[in-house]
């Protein structure tokens, strides 16, 4: 289910969605999917060009790609509200507050120096100045113009450049140092709008007359924020500066060149991080009188180890999207060792791990970084578990509980309810509560034999753990069980779809899309389920790239008087 | 049960390298081993691995005032005032050789030197029949024998009869060595934190953690750090690799068995190497040493049971001088002397002195993952070998 196809996303709609999707056929194998699987895109509108916040792995992505490793920028961004399920969406309506703003000055202030340091200036600094003590403007405008292409993800104008370099000059005057000018220009870049913002622009579609698509540049950056999670690199650049984007070949070449980079696990890592909420461990505690093993070290671990599991299947071995959900393969260090109670040949390192048959743990949902997302502080929760099974895994949209929730049959302090099973049962007969739980308990207990911090238990004080349960109409009876039917459930592909389309193109679908999200849908099955796969076909199409009129508006941002 | 290769037969026959009679009990072991398990593979059983996490000295159990009834030892400080009664004395003392420890007639200092002279003040030991151990003789009265000398017995905590613990017996009244006290504290903290006192233990053939008839114990030195929680406590299941360079001499080996939950080994000399605080290291030379180990669900708690070689115990207790005057509050000539009076093993058959003291440590580990050096990197390869790239590659 879609939620944004579908304003009203309650139960009746999550049941109505049930029961379609319960209505497939098996899937065909992936050669005769690919071979009857729709040949042609539907025509889409696409929404309007956007302009989004950089965010912060994006920001360190393009300090180190413009100026390598050993440039240090601590940074923190304050985080942006999260919208139909993912950041990426929530970075189109962020604003630059004086606070903030301050800080990205700092930032930029640290990089610019480290940049023309006696260190760095050398290998960054594509000239040497007449004199260090003076301006410099044939040097000055080598370097801020080629930077500034490269921050602003477009070549600058004469009078941008003139505008830089002017500046750089009277500063180096000023100073009596050529650098300390070219770094106070750089820093003015570096808290511009127009790096800080990434902002897109439409132009009419050639090929289509009377439809928009965003211009060269914006679709250079659209596929490299994709692919990458980063800004254009040169090659890029300069491929929509040769209207080579504008041919299929040449976008496909480029696409190619993206998909077989090492950068392409940063755009794996970026994404996945978004949709699996992972930004929320920051945030993550746990009682340390109950959990003394779940460390902040190991707090921190948890979404790494996701991220390595997720980048090792879906890249490393081209594995099937959905076989995620039961892969025994991930990677431990000794500190997660001692939750899963395994041994890391080297404790300081990650090293992979294969968890054998007898072991509940296989794939996503019995990784510490779901398991502790999704539980209390000093106890489990299956209804947690259940809900973000149901709302990060298959896009269904789980109400939130009433204000007013009785809790006292929950809590009950007299022990006679042992396990969450038996206390969930006396909190269902509320009839208020019971309709939100039928959805959401049936998964979680299944998950039941991992504890608040993800440790595996058999039993709840004393009692033995009956971890079966219910996925819509697949039942089964361990955790395993459980993964399984989250990898047959027809709505964890489409999901994945929806989620990866929306975090590509910056915006939540809507109904138009659904014609669109089925052919994806289509061709991520014909391409059995492969990520990689999936990205291309997002990144080869003309949907991916096509905008609506509504022409972005200029950012209104608080004022740069630093130029 | 356990099966065992040659090479572990080797190592047994290294442990006991100082001690002929357990080197004649070790040998006795093998020709055991030779004929019962010829070969040898690895069964279904299990490895449990542990982590040390505390040593103090095992006690009666019993208040201060029951076993130290004439209170606790005198330090250094306080015999240095009753050897130099007047301002005077003190005065020229410090003023020629600087140090209350440096007290002998020439200026000696008395840790190094404890008998150069005899401490004023008398010393003060254990007044109690009730000490934690074993019965390491296996007399019932004490007497002595070829390899001991006469000694009075203890009554176990757990009333066992004819337990032997001498050190206990010397070292009871100290305050500092106390459960609790200043030196039992600094102590515990240096195993925490060092990793020069990180051994592990490692428990094979397992087959019944609650009854097993025959198990191989062996001793390791780890090598990575304990994660404690913010109270202090050590987490378990923590990964520790095996340090190669030094493990060798914190290696030993031998059988046990497990009975009700509790491990108990065959006597094995070991040295067991520690660190204190900014001291420098040193180990104790525990002959004929056992572990009696109730193994718990996270750990195992017991003792460490045996005979300190009294010169390697000195050299070390000697190497923190200052941190045994002060902090562990005694004084070096009267404990000296009181563990050669008390010393009840590894007789010397002519002079008839013994120069080893019974002794029951008790002891705390964590359950721990031990890693092997050949181990590791395995599932590194492992995970290499069966991914695409590594076989795309080899194709090319």
């Amino acid at each position: 289910m879609r939620k944004s196809a579908n304003s009203v996303s309650n139960i009746a709609a999550l049941v109505l969605a049930v029961v379609l999707m319960s209505c497939s056929g098996p899937q065909a194998d992936n050669e005769s999917q690919l071979s009857q699987a729709t040949q042609h895109e539907p025509g889409v509108g696409g929404g309007p060009p956007r302009v989004r916040l950089i965010t912060q792995e994006q920001y360190l992505n393009t300090v180190e790609y413009l100026f390598g490793p050993t440039i240090k920028a601590d940074i923190k961004f304050a985080p942006v509200r999260r919208e139909g399920g993912l950041l990426a969406l929530g970075a189109a309506s962020a604003v630059v507050v004086p606070a903030v703003l301050t800080q990205f000055e700092h930032i930029a202030r640290t990089i610019a120096a480290q940049v023309v340091d006696p260190v760095h200036r050398d290998v960054l600094v594509p000239c040497t100045p007449v004199s260090e003590t003076a301006s410099g403007p044939a040097c000055a405008r080598m370097f801020l113009s080629e930077v500034g292409r490269l921050l602003f993800r477009r070549p600058l104008r004469q009078d941008e450049i003139q505008r830089y370099v002017r500046t750089a000059g009277e500063s180096a005057d000023k100073a009596k140092d050529f650098y300390a000018g070219l770094s106070y220009s750089l820093s003015g870049m570096l808290i511009s709008p127009k790096f800080l913002y990434l902002t897109e622009v439409a132009e009419v579609d050639p090929a289509h007359p009377g439809s928009y698509r965003l211009n060269a540049h914006s679709r250079a950056l659209r596929l490299s924020l994709l692919l990458w999670n980063a800004p254009p690199d040169d090659q890029l650049l300069t491929a929509a500066e040769n209207s080579e984007l504008d041919s299929k070949e040449g976008l496909s070449r480029q696409v190619e060149r993206l998909l077989a980079s090492s950068r392409l696990e940063n755009g794996i890592r970026a994404f996945f991080a978004d949709m699996l909420v992972l930004d929320a461990i920051d945030n993550l505690a746990k009682d340390r009188v109950i959990y003394p093993a779940f460390t902040l070290k190991v707090a921190a671990d948890t979404g790494e180890q996701t991220l390595r599991t997720i980048v090792d299947h879906l890249m490393v071995r081209r594995g099937d999207y959905r076989d995620l959900f039961t892969t025994r393969r991930s990677f431990i260090n000794g500190d997660l060792g001692m939750i899963y109670r395994l041994p890391a040949e080297r404790p300081h390192e990650w090293v992979p791990i294969e968890f054998d048959s007898a072991n509940q743990r296989a794939g996503l949902l019995t990784q510490l970084s779901f398991l502790t997302l999704y539980s209390h502080p000093g106890r489990s929760s299956p209804t947690r578990r259940g809900k973000a099974l149901r709302e990060i895994f298959l896009c269904q949209k789980v109400p939130e509980p009433p204000p007013n929730v009785d809790f006292s049959g929950f809590e009950d302090p007299s022990g006679e309810f042992k396990t969450a099973r038996q206390r969930l049962t006396i909190h269902r007969g509320n009839p208020v509560c019971a309709g939100c739980h039928k959805i959401t308990d049936p998964m979680g207990l299944a998950l039941e034999n991992f504890d608040g911090a993800g440790q595996f238990r058999s039993k709840e004080n004393g009692e033995l753990i009956d971890a079966s349960g219910k996925l819509d109409e697949v039942e089964f009876t361990t955790p395993v069980g459980l993964g399984q039917a989250l990898h047959d459930h027809p709505a964890t592909t489409s999901c994945l779809v929806e989620r990866l389309y929306a975090y590509g193109v910056g915006r939540d679908m809507e109904p138009a899309d659904s014609e669109w999200l089925d052919y994806l849908g289509q061709r991520f099955a014909a391409h059995g389920y492969r990520v990689p796969d999936l990205l291309r076909e997002i990144a080869e199409s003309s949907a991916f790239y096509s905008v609506i009129k509504e022409i972005a508006a200029p950012v209104k941002t608080a004022a740069v008087s630093h130029q | 049960m356990v099966q065992i290769d040659n090479t572990v037969i080797v190592e047994f026959m290294k442990m006991s390298k100082r001690n002929w009679f357990w080197t004649v009990s070790a040998a006795s072991l093998i020709g055991i081993f030779a004929v019962v398990s010829p070969a040898i593979t690895q069964s279904d059983s299990k490895t449990i691995g542990l982590v040390l996490t505390d040593w103090h000295m095992a006690m009666s159990g019993l208040e201060d005032t029951k076993e130290c009834p004439e209170g606790f030892q005198y330090d250094n400080n306080e015999q240095w005032a009753a050897q130099f009664p007047t301002e005077v004395e003190q005065r020229e003392h410090i003023s020629k050789y600087f140090h209350r420890q440096n007290r002998g007639p020439n200026g000696e200092n008395v840790w190094y030197n404890p008998t150069v002279i005899e401490d004023p003040l008398p010393f003060r030991e254990v007044h109690s029949e009730i000490a934690d151990g074993m019965n390491l003789d296996g007399t019932d009265d004490g007497r002595a024998t070829a390899r001991t000398c006469k000694h009075e017995k203890f009554t176990g905590v757990d009333g066992k009869p004819a337990v032997d613990n001498q050190f206990y017996r010397v070292f009871g009244c100290q305050q500092g060595m106390r459960v609790g006290g200043f030196f039992d504290e600094f102590h515990n903290r240096s195993i925490r934190t060092d990793p020069l006192n990180r051994i592990l233990i490692e428990i094979t053939g397992v087959d019944d953690e609650l009854n097993d008839p025959e198990v191989l114990v062996s001793t390791h030195k780890g090598l990575n750090k304990l994660v404690q929680d913010p109270d202090g406590n050590v987490i378990p299941w923590q990964s520790q690799r095996i340090d190669k360079e030094l493990t060798s001499y914190y290696a030993s080996h031998t059988r046990g068995k497990i009975v009700d939950g509790v491990l108990v080994t065959e006597p094995v000399d070991m040295d067991w190497h520690h660190k204190l605080g900014v001291g420098p290291p040193g180990y104790y030379q525990i002959n004929g040493m056992r572990f009696q180990l109730k193994l718990t669900p996270t750990g195992a708690e017991g003792l460490v049971i045996g005979y300190f070689d009294i010169p390697q115990f000195w050299e070390v207790y000697t190497k923190n001088a200052i941190g045994a005057d002060w902090i562990g509050r005694t004084s070096g000539p009267s404990v000296y002397a009181a563990l050669v009076r008390y010393a009840d093993g590894d007789k010397d058959p002519e002079t008839g002195q013994c120069n080893a003291i019974s002794t029951a440590q008790e002891v705390g580990f964590a359950r721990a993952f031990i890693v092997h050096p050949e181990d590791e990197g395995k599932s590194i390869e492992s995970a290499a070998a069966t991914s695409p790239l590594r076989q795309a590659n080899a194709g090319n």
